[in-house]
């Protein structure tokens, strides 16, 4: 049985973080499908990367996802926008549901938040796996729809999916 | 005694003369001459004059490795039979040292590059690509240096200034391109800088003695109140050591920036500064990019008003570095007395 375990991310990983994004396996999934410049990456890391909590999903010691979460509030609710980035160029479905449900199980421990994902209608990989870790699609009359859509520029080639921690 | 050869000119800059400097006061030698080409009428080396030897006299300029060579070897020969000869120079190569070889005690050979052969007793590389303990590296080495060779190799051997005055130049900004680099390839983000509605900054310009429009630099400048100019400073740790964010091409002042833990924004100006991002990294620097970034100005003034604001992140990061002058003093010195 292989080891899973996870490590913060820490400010040091910066230019591999950078790398790892700009990985193809990342950009055919996400909404910016350019390569990102070192000088845009810099200047992001000093205004999100603070706001984002990310750890590094390890096996066996080496890093093969990282686990991000996005915190931010909307009225008097608290959000949570997650997404996973590769860090191999190739990746296989055992691993990836593994980081999931690593990822999830941080997720649900964020006590009386909202938890938003958003997946690639073209992700075939990805198009089901949300239903087992107790999401539900966001629907054009849920309040946070809007909110939600405009505030992460999500574009409508993705499905968004959410969850409720309870307390 | 020791001789230094060395490439020092506008094209070569100052990095060849800084790294032995620091040898010089390691070892705290007191008979050394140092051989360059020619000399220049800066009064940057007006302290050091008398130990600076031009071997290339009227016209006469440097052709080739074979006859400067013969140059070299008549002047060791003229002072000295049992010279030791250190050798800082990217046109000297293994011809070059098979020829002095037979003419000194010991040569030694400084250089950035794994791949290059030599022919020398000792060779000194501070790079931090040593740390890795890559194997690869090692062979590639063994292969291109003689079997009776002694490597000095990492930053534990590193060649750089660390004294500097207790009395600190302050500012916020030090904007730097080399000893013989052109500062106003700076212009535009140093003028942007000015702009931002910041409270007053002081930004400090160092002008290296090779760097041939120091005029310019001044005419553009010098409307600028929150600018300093310095021209040709003897020692650029003063201004470094007091300063908040440094900007500057990626040459031997990583190392002395690495020294002082100084926040700093890296440009590869060149291909002799061919150290990958890790090995940057292993130096505490994780801020580095191209010079063509540089036509970029508006993002690139964003970034180091964003590097200022965040210093003190900046600065754990950079407790990787751990460049203790202790060590590499001791270090140079045991090998020295062998």
């Amino acid at each position: 049985m292989k080891k899973f375990s996870t490590l913060e991310v820490n400010d040091k990983i910066i230019n591999k973080y950078l790398f790892y994004k700009n990985l193809y396996i990342n950009r055919k999934y996400s909404s910016n499908k350019k390569i990102i410049k070192k000088i845009d990456h810099y200047q992001w890391w000093f205004l999100k990367q603070k706001l984002r909590k990310s750890f590094f999903v390890l096996k066996e010691e080496s890093p093969i996802f990282i686990s991000t979460s996005d915190h931010f509030k909307f009225k008097n609710h608290k959000l949570i926008y997650s997404g996973l980035i590769s860090c191999m160029s190739e990746t296989n479905l055992f691993d990836l549901l593994k980081a999931i449900k690593i990822q999830n199980d941080y997720l649900d421990r964020q006590k009386k938040n909202y938890c938003f994902i958003s997946i690639d209608k073209n992700n075939k990989v990805l198009m089901y796996h949300w239903k087992y870790f107790g999401y539900l699609p966001l629907k054009k009359d849920n309040i946070f729809y809007k909110y939600v859509k405009n505030f992460l520029n999500i574009s409508n080639n993705y499905n968004i999916f959410y969850k409720r921690i309870k307390a | 005694m020791i001789f230094f050869r060395i490439d020092l000119s506008d094209n070569h800059g100052l990095g060849h003369y800084n790294r032995i400097r620091s040898l010089i006061k390691y070892l705290d030698l007191k008979k050394y001459k140092i051989v360059i080409d020619k000399l220049p009428n800066f009064f940057f080396f007006k302290g050091e004059e008398k130990n600076i030897i031009s071997l290339y006299e009227n016209k006469n300029r440097f052709l080739n490795e074979k006859k400067d060579a013969s140059l070299f070897s008549k002047l060791i020969k003229n002072k000295n039979n049992n010279s030791i000869v250190i050798k800082d120079s990217y046109r000297l190569g293994f011809e070059w040292e098979k020829l002095i070889y037979k003419n000194c005690k010991k040569i030694i050979s400084i250089d950035d590059f794994v791949e290059k052969k030599h022919f020398v007793d000792c060779y000194i590389n501070h790079s931090p690509i040593f740390l890795e303990k890559d194997k690869e590296v090692f062979n590639i080495l063994k292969k291109n240096n003689k079997k009776s060779c002694d490597f000095l190799l990492g930053p534990n051997y590193g060649l750089f200034n660390s004294v500097y005055n207790k009395k600190k130049i302050t500012s916020d900004y030090v904007f730097y391109n080399g000893g013989s680099g052109n500062l106003l390839v700076y212009e535009k983000i140093i003028k942007k800088l000015c702009r931002t509605k910041k409270k007053p900054f002081k930004i400090i310009l160092i002008i290296g003695p090779f760097a041939k429009n120091y005029k310019k630099i001044f005419q553009k400048f010098k409307k600028y109140k929150n600018i300093k100019l310095l021209h040709q400073p003897e020692n650029i740790l003063n201004a470094l050591s007091g300063t908040k964010v440094f900007i500057s091409s990626a040459g031997v002042s990583t190392f002395e920036s690495s020294f002082l833990k100084i926040p700093t924004l890296l440009f590869k100006m060149n291909d002799n500064q061919n150290l990958t991002e890790t090995e940057y990294e292993k130096l505490g620097h994780y801020f580095f990019l191209k010079k063509k970034d540089l036509n970029n100005s508006d993002k690139i003034t964003q970034l180091i008003i964003l590097m200022l604001e965040n210093k003190d992140q900046i600065k754990k990061m950079m407790s990787i570095s751990n460049i203790n002058i202790k060590n590499i003093k001791q270090n140079y010195i045991k090998y020295f007395a062998k």
